[in-house]
């Protein structure tokens, strides 16, 4: 009767462990997937840059004596 | 006599251990808690890196296609850009003459003289703050000095008039100041 009661404390010890282990090593995936470990690009480089160019006002500085 | 009871010790753990192998709950437990420690063993030592290895390169996957994404768009954009500025290649030089790099106060200067000459009044007193900052007095007749500010506020090179004072003191003066724009990159 003893030794099941032992049995049955390593049993709950070990499944403890096991969930123990399975939320380190879930926490860890989500740490590796989320670190950033590419070089940085600069944020100059990435800066957004609107293609179109203002004609009307162009055509306004011309209109005005040179 | 040592000899024998050494003999009957032994019987008498291996009728032990026959009894206790056929007792299902112990081997059944003994199972469990080896397949347990074999799982956790197994987890900690070959799943654990594997799998922060396979995250981690979907983590740099991930990251560098947004990069890519970002890049792609801006040479989009770049290209795009390039093709207007080709097209309008030739209309540009109007900004450079209305916002140019630098200061470049003196040519402006020298057309503001042009100005006020062919405006008919005459240039008595100039200022110029840190090169942007301009204070102009002229004197002249009225239809003079209204000429030269008509003519000073339609010249491509922007200027920004603050504040224009006419006075009558010995001659009609006219005091312009204001604020001579240039590009500047932020």
């Amino acid at each position: 009767m003893r030794k099941n009661k032992t049995d049955r404390q390593v049993v709950v010890v070990l499944v403890m462990t096991l969930m123990a282990l399975v939320a380190w090593v879930g926490f860890e995936v989500y740490r590796a997937y989320n670190l950033v470990n590419i070089s940085p690009v600069s944020d100059k480089q990435l800066l957004e840059l609107s293609p179109t160019l203002d004609i009307p006002s162009l055509e306004k500085l011309e209109s005005r004596i040179p | 006599m040592a000899q024998l009871d050494y003999k009957s010790s032994l019987a008498q753990y291996r009728r032990y251990l026959a009894a206790v192998r056929e007792q299902p709950l112990f081997a059944a437990s003994l199972g469990l808690v080896l397949s347990l420690t074999l799982i956790i063993i197994l987890v900690s030592a070959a799943l654990r890196p594997t799998l922060v290895t396979i995250a981690s390169l979907l983590g740099d996957i991930k990251q560098q296609s947004e990069v890519e994404k970002r890049l792609d768009k801006k040479i989009a954009e770049v290209t795009a850009a390039q093709a207007e500025y080709l097209k309008n290649e030739s209309r540009l030089k109007v900004l450079d003459e209305a916002l140019p790099m630098g200061r470049k106060y003196a040519a402006w200067g020298m057309r503001l003289e042009d100005v006020a000459s062919g405006s008919g009044v005459k240039i008595t007193e100039w200022s110029l703050l840190e090169g942007k900052d301009f204070s102009v007095s002229l004197t002249g007749d009225v239809a003079g000095l209204k000429r030269f500010l008509a003519t000073m506020e339609n010249l491509r090179r922007l200027v920004e008039i603050e504040s224009v004072q006419l006075a009558k003191e010995k001659e009609l003066t006219l005091v312009v100041k204001g604020v001579l724009k240039s590009y500047e990159e932020k």
